[in-house]
């Protein structure tokens, strides 16, 4: 008897997110996303901690300096520590592409449940205005939203958190339509459970683990786009500390300063790797039908 | 039936770009400046500014099917002249680095699936999420780095000649390789278990047959559907790409009308990317049709 109890208890714990977590340690790939996700995170958080400058300090004396013992990554042509610049740059691009996300994530839940939850006009008005929308290449439709809105950081989060919008939706509504013809939601309305009940107690928890995937997966594409457009000069302005804007500079000194390319590029590719390999562990695991 | 909504769609989008600009379209075409009222008063008459919204998507679009997209706020020249002059750079760009990658990427993942496991497989899977991960700017940098600043092999920007096309080529190569590496190795390994690959090697039919003419062949819808959706992406990047190599397509005249709030060109760019992102798109939907007659009966 006690030992059926906690079989249980150990069968509950396996549906449950956090449960199924541990998975992802055992799992090659996700354990290195995990062990770079979690290092770029805790730079971020802990960037004044290990900061040895002050990263906006100038100190025109020193520019384009190599990487020293004082100056680990080398100094800008302002001659400022590239690599406190980079630690505080890990908090702008986390911050803002998980901002980013987030905005995806809440306007794509918000229409992929109306769609696939109460279908009908809706759904066909909402499926087919995103559909038309992935007409556009991603990064266009970020554009033309920056084109519109002005360039800086924060109008860049939200045009690529807008430019997420339909895949989320789509992506959404999928797994609504699967869910919700599962006899579990037939069974709650049958003990009277009202719709806002149903979405909010059975569905959301019910399709959590899939949208958990599709944010990590996302997570990568958005870091990239967002270094894209500070690239480009149409995200990011001086001095907003984000990785692709600190690149803008190295083209010009890229005869003079590699570096100054090199470190800025390494911290985007270890981000996006870290989340990718992460991302990839966890649609193995919670989501095998999508694996490749 | 649908294609002529969407078409319709994108100008819906494209139109209400300059629409929900903030501002006043006069002060942007001014830089600022306000000009004397009797011009402006012209220039709203000259543009069809004082009509209603509708109005002004009607003459957007007469003026768009005729082949007339205005005049750009700050060369003042035909819109439609200025694309002209830089689409077909972006388009060359964009399909040598496709047919590079497609070559690469499909040799590279029928080899690993071919020999799944293998260090081989373990090499390309591992290049391909690095490929995956590598800012496209970033790599193109490095790439002048390497091969212009310190070998002198290529020029590090520009257009003109043969050599000019190679790393740009070679940098939107490396990217769309991964991806496609990836997608042929999956697709190839779920053909590779069927029946029809056993009878073909019990009859004796050699191996690198086997595999590209009876599997690759059985192996290549999705990898085409892929090349559709890279092409477009292609042209997004082209953003990005022709910012770092000085390239003058299409992409750099993006990035410096929306820089420049130059909206008449900004809507003519998004709208010939997104028409041809569409029609490639369909024609890559009527290729399926040939390459697997039953989709055409279905």
């Amino acid at each position: 008897m006690e030992k059926q109890k906690e079989e249980q208890k150990e069968e509950q714990k396996q549906r449950t997110f956090f449960g199924n977590f541990r998975k992802v340690f055992k799992h090659k790939q996700g354990l290195i996303g995990i062990i770079l996700v979690g290092f770029i995170l805790f730079l971020a958080i802990f960037s004044p901690f290990f900061s040895p400058h002050n990263p906006l300090t100038r100190n025109m004396v020193r520019m384009l300096e190599p990487p020293s013992r004082d100056h680990f990554f080398g100094t800008d042509v302002m001659g400022r520590d590239q690599f406190s610049q980079i630690l505080f740059g890990a908090r702008v691009t986390m911050g803002s592409s998980m901002t980013s996300v987030i905005i995806s994530l809440a306007i794509g839940l918000f229409l992929g449940i109306i769609a696939g939850f109460f279908g009908g006009y809706l759904d066909l008005i909402i499926t087919t205005i995103m559909d038309f929308l992935l007409s556009f290449p991603t990064l266009i439709m970020a554009l033309v939203i920056v084109s519109i809105l002005g360039a800086n950081l924060t109008n860049a989060v939200i045009a690529v958190g807008l430019q997420g919008v339909p895949i989320f939706t789509r992506f959404i509504r999928g797994e609504v339509l699967v869910q919700k013809n599962i006899e579990y939601i037939e069974g709650a309305r049958a003990l009277g459970a009202k719709n806002i009940r149903i979405i909010f107690k059975h569905l959301i928890p019910n399709i959590s683990s899939q949208i958990i995937v599709l944010v990590s997966l996302e997570i990568p594409r958005v870091i990239l786009m967002l270094a894209g457009l500070g690239f480009i000069g149409l995200g990011a302005q001086p001095p907003v500390l984000e990785w692709g804007r600190l690149l803008v500079s190295s083209r010009d000194f890229i005869h003079l300063a590699p570096w100054l390319l090199y470190f800025p590029g390494l911290a985007i590719m270890i981000s996006v790797l870290g989340f990718n390999l992460l991302g990839n562990a966890l649609r193995d695991i919670y989501d095998p039908s999508l694996r490749e | 039936m649908i294609l002529p909504l969407l078409l319709i769609f994108i100008t819906i989008v494209v139109f209400s770009i300059r629409v929900l600009v903030p501002g006043d379209p006069i002060e942007i075409m001014f830089f600022g400046e306000r000009p004397p009222e009797e011009v402006i008063q012209q220039i709203r008459a000259d543009f069809g500014l004082d009509k209603p919204v509708y109005t002004q998507y009607f003459i957007f679009m007469r003026g768009a099917l005729r082949g007339d997209l205005g005049v750009s706020y700050r060369t003042r020249r035909l819109v439609t002249d200025e694309i002209a002059a830089r689409f077909p750079r972006t388009l060359q760009l964009a399909i040598v680095s496709l047919a590079i990658s497609t070559i690469g990427g499909i040799f590279a993942g029928v080899v690993s699936a071919y020999k799944k496991d293998s260090f081989f497989d373990l090499f390309i899977m591992g290049f391909s999420i690095l490929g995956i991960s590598m800012p496209i700017f970033v790599l193109g940098l490095i790439l002048i780095n390497v091969f212009s600043v310190n070998l002198g092999w290529f020029p590090v920007y520009g257009t003109g000649t043969w050599r000019h096309m190679v790393l740009p080529a070679i940098t939107l190569g490396v990217v769309n390789i991964a991806v496609i590496a990836r997608v042929t190795r999956s697709s190839m390994l779920e053909e590779l278990r069927k029946d029809y690959v056993r009878t073909a090697r019990s009859k004796g039919v050699r191996e690198n047959i086997v595999l590209f003419r009876h599997t690759l062949k059985n192996a290549i819808i999705p990898i085409i559907t892929l090349m559709g959706l890279r092409f477009g992406n292609l042209l997004g990047s082209a953003f990005i790409t022709e910012t770092v190599f000085a390239w003058h397509g299409i992409g750099e005249l993006g990035v410096n009308a929306i820089q420049a709030r130059d909206f008449p060109l900004v809507q003519g760019i998004v709208l010939v990317i997104a028409i041809s992102y569409v029609l490639i798109n369909t024609f890559v939907d009527i290729i399926y049709g040939f390459l697997n007659p039953r989709i055409r009966f279905q």
